[in-house]
Parts: C-alpha cells; structure tokens; sequence
C-alpha cells in the first residue's frame, strides 16, 4: 500500500522537476531524476524525522545531499514536504528566485551547500561524530553520486567515518553509471564498489534504487543500531530514470530536454509512467 | 609572558587544552602531527581529540561537519598543506558556509628550510586572503600564540587560519600584546617618515633593525586578511611604508598594504621586501638565510650590515 502511494508521490515530483527546469532552460534533470525514489522513500517513506515548520530543530535527522546538481529534486522534495510554498519552484534559477542549479543552505530544509563534489561524506561525517559526541539520537544520511566518487576526499572520509564506528551514518550512492561525459565503466571503473566499501569497513546494502521496498527495507533497523559500522546503499538506478528519452545517454548531463520536440517527446515519456 | 623555549606550536596548543578541559565542544582534530601538548589533549581528553591520518581534506571537511554542529574545532597539520591542498574545501565551508573551523598550520616561511619547496610556506597567505571572511593570524612568538588561542575563543564565530612558526623565537616587546582585532602592535617608535611593517618570524629582527635604524617606526602586523580601519589611519602618517615578510611578494602583506594604500589614496610611497617568485622555487640548504637570499630577500642593510650577494 505505502509502496504505490509512494510512486504517485514520486510520479508528481518526476513532473514537477522536469516542469521547473523546462521553464527556467537550465537544471540536472537526469540527475534528479535517478534519485527520485530515493529522496521519496528518506521523506515520505518514513525514514527521516524533520519538521517543516521548524527546519532548524535540534533533534532533526540531518540529510546531507553532496551530489549538489540533483538541487531541482531537493527543491521539490523539500516544497511538497512543506519546508516553503510550491511557488517558489518557479523562481528556479532565475533572476527572482530564490535558489539556482546547485544546491544552497539557505533554502529552508538544506543542510549545507553543495555543488563542488566530495565534500558531502566528509561533512555528514562530522556531524555523525558530533551526533555521537552529545549522544544525540539522530540520524545522518548522506546522498552521494557515482560520479564523485572519484574524488579522493571520499575515501578519506569513508576510512575515518568506519574506523570511528559511526552507525548513525547512511550514506546512500545514486549508482546510476553515468557521469558527465561518460559511463563510469568506460571511464575509470567503479566495480566492485560493494567490496570496496566493504574493505573500507561499511556495511554494505546492495539494492534497485527505484524500487521503494528494497529501499525502506535496506534502511530498517539502522535507527537501532543494528551494525556498528557507518552503512552504505548502493542503490542501482538509471540516469534520467521515468524518461527513456533522456536516459542512458551522457550527453544529456546537466541539461533539461532542449528544443520542442524532445521537451514533448519528455513529458510523453513521463505521462506513460515509463516503467522503471 | 612566555619563555622563548616555548614553541608557538606548545603555546597555543597548551591554551586550547587549558579551554578544552572545561568545555567539551572544543574538538581537536590533528592530520597526524605530533606535539607535546597535543599529546596531554590526546591523553586527558580522549573524546576531544581525533587524529584523521595523513588527510588534510578529509581533516578540514569532518571539522566543517563539527562546526556545522557548533563545536568549537581546531585542525593542525603543517602550514602548507593543510591549506594549498584542502584550498576548495576551505572555500565552500568555511567561506562560502562560513563554518568556524580554526586552521593551525605549522611552518609559516621557510621553517623547514631543510625540507625542501614540498614545505615552504611562502604563497599560503595569498591563497587564504584570497576567500572572504577567513581571518588570518600570523604568529611571532610563543606569546603572541598564547594571545592568539584567547583571540580565537573570544571570538568563536569565525573561520581562522593560524599560521605558526615551528622555530622558537624570543618575544619581542613593545606596546603592549598583539591585538589581533586591529591587527598590529608598535614595537618601535621612530619618526613619522618611515614605517617598517614586519610580520611572523621576521618580527625577531625587529630589535637588530630598530638598533640600526632608530628613526624608523617598526610594527609587527598579526592579521594578513585585511587592514583595520584604525591601523590603516596610522600607515597614512608616514610617508614611506617598507613592508617584510618570508613569503612571496605577490598576495602577502606586501600586496595587503599596496591595495590599502590604492584603495584609500594613502599618500605614502611603498616598498615591497620578501621573495622574489621570479625564478620560482629552490632546492637550497644551510638554514633561513640561505633560502632567503636566493629568494633575492637581503636583510643586510636593514641590519646596518655590510651587503653581501
């Protein structure tokens, strides 16, 4: 029942993202959408405690989204949670608005700003260690993308957060298998990346990333300390994922459909509920 | 007063560890390096301090997610490379986010003169004065560490970069401590034509200096991220501004004090004197003066000496 009041869910936002960044000519749309069913599961699927009306409550889960250029997604995300009104989606990158292409902490509901890649982990780290100093009970998950997880700071980060046993940290990689300008295994090989996080001492989740079930139930019990390692998901998804017309194809990093003809052949795509 | 046997290292070190006991937000995070007073921090306050390894990006990021969380967080690591190797880290937290996170980079100058160019710290002024809103202290002696650990939890609220020497040098006296809110502190009074602005380990010359040349005004300047108000109406008194430093002459206090005077059409004349960048780096030997002079840095006439080549 939650499974499919979740994908209607994810359904509007998919919408709404590619609605926003065809009105403003600008936005990660492919980005964004491989991470919908990720954000939707952490918001709506009962996993992150956080209170619109109060963004800065102490108590909150803190979510820390290092791969910055999915900000038309946050955006959403954050406005249909009720963290501020839906108008605001329309000032997206534009002169009046109130946040651009990458993500910015000023927006109510967005923890730190984001853009240059690598610095998440590293952060959500502190803030798990600080978490765990004060013996505070929240949660911090982390969004990564596959892209950076060639920076280098990554693994530092990785290496300091599991020697330090922070089981409040969920750090969650969008393995979508495409970076900017190329498939991640053409480029620069990832794989294995589940023995690599392992060997850096994570626990490790291996899942579809557009599949809500296995995301809810990756993350089941982590509030509990169920490990003491940090955890790792890997959630496999598709660049571009509810749009065949935008998926699978390197090029279209970074950019929204261009031109009337692939903007209608997009909001075809979507409106068929692509399967996913 | 500290004694001159005193690091500036053990300085500050020794009054975060004195803070650290009574507050446990203050959270000590070292890329490896080592220090008997860091040691008394490690053993005494095991949950304040955490050593991240040789990773001086992945140091500055946890102590940023710290900061997030209002710690009060110290990182140290020698000078540059806790600074040039971590410059965009430093530029999103702690400019762009503003997260207080106090940088203490040891090796200002060419304190490992027998290291090599891999650990001169001579252009990591100009690239922490080139982020908004990081102040930077450069540090003189023991004392002047001591003054500048108070400065830092007096003002918390601020991302700082503490640049120390690792060499002990005696304090130089003068009038009264360094103030690191404006910046500068007389060390000695001369007439009003020329002033001498002498920073970091350079500032132990200033007594040599002020022998040779006794109508020159000689005052250490603290802060390199800007020039305070007040300070700035004292620079327009004199005509002459000769500034000196251990680093290169392009973005340290030399460049501060050239854009002060331009920007505010101080009717003074000034008088770079640090390292020439003009033959890049240098793989010389045999002590600060060595490199010095190859840097094309002669301080013989300053010091009322013979000059040699």
């Amino acid at each position: 029942m939650m499974s499919e009041e979740l994908k209607k869910i994810a359904h509007e936002v998919r919408n709404d993202v590619l609605e926003m960044c065809i009105s403003s000519g600008t936005g990660h749309v492919t980005s964004s959408m491989s991470a919908v069913e990720i954000l939707v599961s952490l918001y709506f699927g009962g996993l992150v405690n956080v209170r619109a009306e109060d963004p800065q409550w102490p108590g909150r889960d803190r979510v820390i989204i290092s791969k910055g250029q999915c900000s038309p997604l946050i955006y959403t995300v954050l406005s249909k949670k009720g963290f501020f009104p839906k108008e605001w989606l329309n000032g997206f990158a534009k002169r009046a608005g109130n946040f651009g292409v990458h993500l910015q902490n000023s927006v109510p509901g967005v923890e730190l700003t984001t853009g240059a890649l690598g610095h998440g982990l590293g952060v959500a780290t502190g803030v798990a260690l600080a978490a765990k100093l004060n013996r505070e009970l929240q949660m911090v998950y982390c969004l990564l993308g596959d892209g950076e997880l060639y920076e280098g700071s990554i693994w530092e980060s990785a290496m300091f957060a599991a020697h330090n046993q922070l089981n409040n940290l969920v750090v969650i990689v969008d393995r979508n298998f495409l970076a900017t300008t190329d498939f991640t295994e053409n480029m620069v090989a990832l794989e294995p990346l589940d023995k690599k996080f392992e060997s850096f001492g994570f626990n490790v989740v291996k899942v579809d990333g557009h599949n809500f079930d296995q995301l809810l139930s990756s993350m089941e019990g982590l509030r509990n300390r169920k490990v003491r390692q940090p955890t790792v998901i890997i959630a496999e998804t598709v660049k571009g994922a509810g749009i065949p017309s935008l998926s699978h194809n390197p090029v279209l990093h970074g950019v929204p459909p261009q031109g009337a003809q692939a903007i209608q052949q997009a909001r075809a795509d979507l409106a068929k509920g692509a399967k996913l | 007063m500290m004694s001159a046997s005193v690091s500036q290292r053990d300085a500050l070190l020794t009054e975060i560890y004195n803070r650290a006991k009574v507050d446990r937000d203050v959270i000590f995070i070292s890329a490896d390096m080592g220090a008997p007073a860091l040691d008394l921090i490690r053993r005494d306050l095991p949950g304040q301090f955490f050593n991240a390894g040789i990773s001086e990006q992945n140091a500055i990021l946890v102590a940023s997610g710290l900061a997030l969380e209002k710690k009060k967080v110290f990182t140290f690591a020698i000078a540059s490379f806790i600074t040039i190797n971590c410059l965009e880290k430093i530029r999103v937290q702690m400019s762009v986010m503003k997260l207080p996170v106090q940088i203490i980079g040891v090796g200002g100058g060419f304190s490992y003169c027998d290291s090599g160019p891999t650990h001169h710290g001579i252009e990591d002024v100009a690239v922490m004065r080139a982020f908004p809103g990081i102040e930077i202290l450069n540090i003189s002696s023991a004392e002047n560490a001591r003054v500048a650990a108070n400065f830092c939890f007096e003002h918390p609220n601020t991302p700082r970069y503490i640049r120390l020497d690792r060499e002990s040098f005696n304090h130089v006296p003068g009038e009264g401590e360094m103030n690191f809110y404006t910046g500068f502190r007389v060390l000695h009074q001369g007439g009003t034509e020329k002033l001498l602005l002498i920073t970091g380990n350079l500032v132990e010359k200033a007594p040599a200096i002020a022998k040779a040349n006794p109508t020159m005004t000689i005052v250490e300047v603290g802060r390199l991220d800007r020039v305070h108000e007040f300070f700035r109406n004292e620079i327009a008194k004199y005509s002459q501004v000769i500034c000196l430093e251990e680093h290169f002459i392009n973005g340290g206090l030399g460049t501060l004090i050239v854009e002060t005077v331009m920007d505010h059409n101080l009717p003074c004349r000034v008088q770079r004197m640090g390292l020439n960048p003009v033959n890049g780096y240098s793989y010389k030997y045999g002590g600060r003066d060595v490199l010095r002079k190859d840097f094309g840095l002669n301080l013989d006439h300053l010091l009322g000496e013979k000059v040699t080549s």
